[in-house]
This record gives C-alpha cells, structure tokens and sequence, in this order.
C-alpha cells in the first residue's frame, strides 16, 4: 500500500486546512489553495524551505481534531513530514502526501536485500538489475513505508 | 486401501468442491501451538541450516519486541511439555528454568526473563525446537504489526521486506482481498482474539518440487520447476503444499502469535483417497485464474488436471 500520491485530492468537510510544502510542493497544492479561498473555509500554509523542522513539528502538533494536512514536497521532505505527522498521530484518512520533482522510487531487491533508488525511464519500464546481485528485478507495487521501498519481484525465471 | 501414516495424519485442508478466500479460522482443540510430526528431526535440521547460513532472511525482530518473544518461549515449552511429555521437559526450579528435548538430547538452563542465559533471542531459540514457524505480531494504535518472526518455511513471501508493517500492507498484493473487504474483516477478527482462546486455520497451494523453504529471496531456484511439470511426472512432482495456522493472544504483551506448520502431499498419494481426488479435481477446475496465478498453478494446472483424469481413466 502506498500512501504518498502523485497529486492532491480536495477532502471536503473539514473544520481546518493545513498545506505544507516546499516551493514546488506549494504550487502543487494552489487547486486546493483555490478551493479553499473560493469557499472561504479556515486554513493555514506552513513553507517547509522557510521555517525549521522544529516550528514545523510545533505547528503539526498543536491542530485541533477535525483538521486535515496537504503535505506536498520532494521525496525527502516529504518522508520526514510523513513520519514526524504519523508520530504526532495523524491517520491515513486526516492526510495526504503528495510527491513532487523528480520520480525517484526505491526498489528491495527480493533476492540480496540491498535497496537501489530508481528514476525517470526505469520507473516506467518497470524492470532493472539489482546493482548488488544482478538478479533481473520487477519493480511491484507493494510498499514499505519501513524500508521506503517498494519490493523488486524476480522479473524471470529462466 | 492401505492409508499411509503421513497420510493418515495429513491436514487436508478442504470442505467444498469450490475454494475462494475466506476467514475459515476455528477454535482450535486441543489449544496446542505446536505438532510434532514424523518429519521432525529432517526439519529441524534444515531450519537450523537456514538460520545458520541465511539468518537476515529466517528471523527479524524490533528490539521492543523481546518481553512478547519470551512470551512466545513459555507458551510454547509449556505447550512441547504437555502435549508431548515423552519428547519434551519444561521444570521450573527456583529462578532457573531447565528446558530438554528428548528427541535432539539437549538441554537448556535459562533464566526466564534474562536474555544473557539463552544463546539466541528467546524466539529464535524455541524456534530451532519446533517445525513451525513463528510470526509475533504486536498490537498498537488499533492495528496489528509484523514487528518479529522466525521463518524457515515460507510460501513465496518475504520476511525481510514485510518486517513492520501492517496486517493490510503484508496482504496488499493478494487479488481481491482488499476489494472484497476481507482485509478489514480478518483484521477485525485478530484485533477480537481473546487470550486463552486460540483459533487456527489451513491454507493451501500446489509445489513443483517438495522444497520446505520456498522463500522470495531464492525464487529464482525454485520458481523454474513450475516450467518443468508434465502430464507424466505431476504425480511425484506436483505436491500439495498446507500450512496449518494458528493463532494465539498472549494475555501479558496483547500480542498475537501466529505459527504456521507447513506439510507436503505428493499428488499420486493425494488421489490414493477417491473422495479427495474427487474434490481436489472440482476445486482445480473451477479455480478463479486469479487465485491461480497468485498461488502460482496457472503455468501448470491444466497439466494436473490431466494427469488426475488419465488416472482416473486408467491410462497412467
């Protein structure tokens, strides 16, 4: 299961809105901004690139029940906030996480356990070799928020 | 028709002429985690192999994990000692407690608690005694997380890449049980078990081969013989592969324990019995293809089906 998307979906119903974000990320998220200035419900926006991950944690923290998060940012923003906002208590259903910039996914080898990032046209061909191992590996869909990793099946049997 | 005592003892695992994925868990009688079959000096050995040469691939655990593992260690010397007393002692003398498996000639001292008397974590430890797997799973903030496990034996999965995560997560990839639902029904169902009140179930897929430890990491070794099933050889080489699943809450951690004791049919012993190869026969032709293809039949069911009906027919 994979809880980080590849673009933001409007939730409406919410007592409060936060959209966090780095600059990229922010701009992924001016539909929803939209939506919200639109319909004049209560939000606020925390800029990940100006306030330090401390002012972040604090803001997350103090949100009251009926609040839901827009997190939108590159990879590894993205999984600190992700983590820091399910440490906090934050479920699956009062968030989203939105991946933005370069499509990076990193692959579990089934075979020698070494996990390799991959990018841009190896994604979309679905198939690489472990640099570890050399085993022929199918990139899956079945996600390790542990390992950040989605696991690499034999791609084939010879 | 002279039945076999592997055959006699073997845990068939199906009720109807059709299979789909169910939560068919019962109260499991007597309440026992452990079986010790005929088979129980090989697999030990071969498990204790596997823990030596690939330990990373047979045991995981988080470090929170060690007051539910000693749980694990005593429910089941308990369990060894009182349902196989003539294999297994399990005495408590003083602050020492004395562990001795009649059937290896070892004897263990520890002390319960102290992890610095046991040469190995106290699941890894008990796990080298018994031909089960074991899988712990601690409950947290309403869900159920595979945080340790000890598996020699498993059906093409991973335990490496499924340590920590969630109940739903580790099922993500069976077709269909998110959409059915069932995901949340068995989850729900775990989340109820009650301590002292055990459940266990059967599962089941077709082999090529008769290999114990088909784990992801050596699919490459083992995935190739599915191509080399024929009409002619399924009835030796084709086995049906079940895994008796257990499952029981340990009223201290709150946390599950699940063993799964895995058992291996040759086809042409399977159809010794008409009503099973009957049954058998129905369920395989009636398969849903993705139940098939996860199981990993697909390549070679029609071959199997065949081979039953030349049996039945008489010409093998």
């Amino acid at each position: 299961m994979n809880d980080i998307k590849n673009g933001p979906i409007f939730q409406p119903g919410k007592k409060h809105y936060v959209l966090c974000g780095d600059e990229e990320g922010l701009n992924t998220l001016n539909p929803i901004k939209q939506i919200l200035t639109n319909e004049q419900m209560s939000f606020e926006e925390i800029h990940l690139i100006l306030e330090c991950s401390s002012e972040v944690d604090r803001k997350l923290e103090m949100q009251k029940i009926g609040t839901f998060l827009y997190v939108a940012a590159e990879r590894k923003k993205l999984r600190k906030v992700l983590s820091m906002a399910t440490k906090l208590g934050y479920s699956p259903e009062e968030a989203q996480y939105i991946i933005v910039g370069k499509e990076e996914k990193r692959i579990f080898c089934c075979r020698c356990h070494v996990i390799s990032s991959v990018c841009g046209e190896s994604i979309k061909r679905g198939i690489l070799n472990c640099p570890a191992c050399s085993l022929k590996l199918e990139l899956s869909d079945h996600y390790s928020s542990i390992k950040d990793a989605y696991l690499g099946y034999v791609a084939e049997v010879k | 028709m002279k039945l076999t005592e592997e055959m006699k003892r073997f845990p068939y695992p199906f009720k109807g002429d059709t299979y789909r994925y169910t939560n068919n868990s019962t109260l499991l009688t007597p309440p026992s985690s452990i079986d010790i079959t005929e088979g129980y000096l090989k697999e030990i050995q071969l498990k204790r192999a596997l823990l030596t040469e690939h330990h990373s691939r047979s045991f995981q655990s988080f470090p929170y994990t060690n007051k539910a593992q000693w749980e694990v260690l005593e429910l089941v010397m308990t369990d060894l000692s009182t349902y196989f007393p003539k294999s297994f002692s399990f005495k408590k003398e003083g602050q020492n407690h004395v562990f001795i498996n009649h059937l290896l000639q070892e004897e263990c001292e520890f002390k319960m608690w102290d992890e610095t008397t046991l040469p190995f974590e106290p699941l890894d430890f008990i796990g080298r005694h018994v031909q089960e797997d074991l899988i712990l799973m601690l409950q947290r903030d309403g869900d159920l997380y595979l945080d340790a496990g000890q598996l020699c034996f498993p059906a093409n999965w991973s335990l490496a890449f499924n340590h920590g995560m969630s109940f739903k997560n580790i099922h993500f990839p069976i077709p269909g049980f998110k959409e059915e639902g069932l995901d949340e029904r068995i989850l729900q169902f775990l989340l109820r078990l009650e301590a002292g009140n055990p459940w266990g179930r059967k599962n089941w897929s077709l082999m090529a081969g008769n290999r114990m430890d088909t784990s992801l990491e050596t699919f490459d070794v083992w995935g190739k013989d599915r191509k080399k099933v024929t009409v002619d050889n399924a009835g030796e080489f084709v086995h049906l592969r079940v895994e008796v699943q257990k499952l029981f809450r340990l009223p201290r951690t709150n946390a599950i324990l699940f063993t799964i004791h895995t058992h291996l049919l040759p086809l042409e012993e399977l159809i010794e019995i008409p009503e099973w190869k009957r049954q058998f026969y129905q369920i395989l032709v009636e398969l849903p293809s993705h139940i098939a293809e996860y199981k990993g039949i697909s390549l070679y069911k029609d071959k199997v089906l065949a081979y039953i009906e030349k049996k039945e027919d008489g010409v093998l």
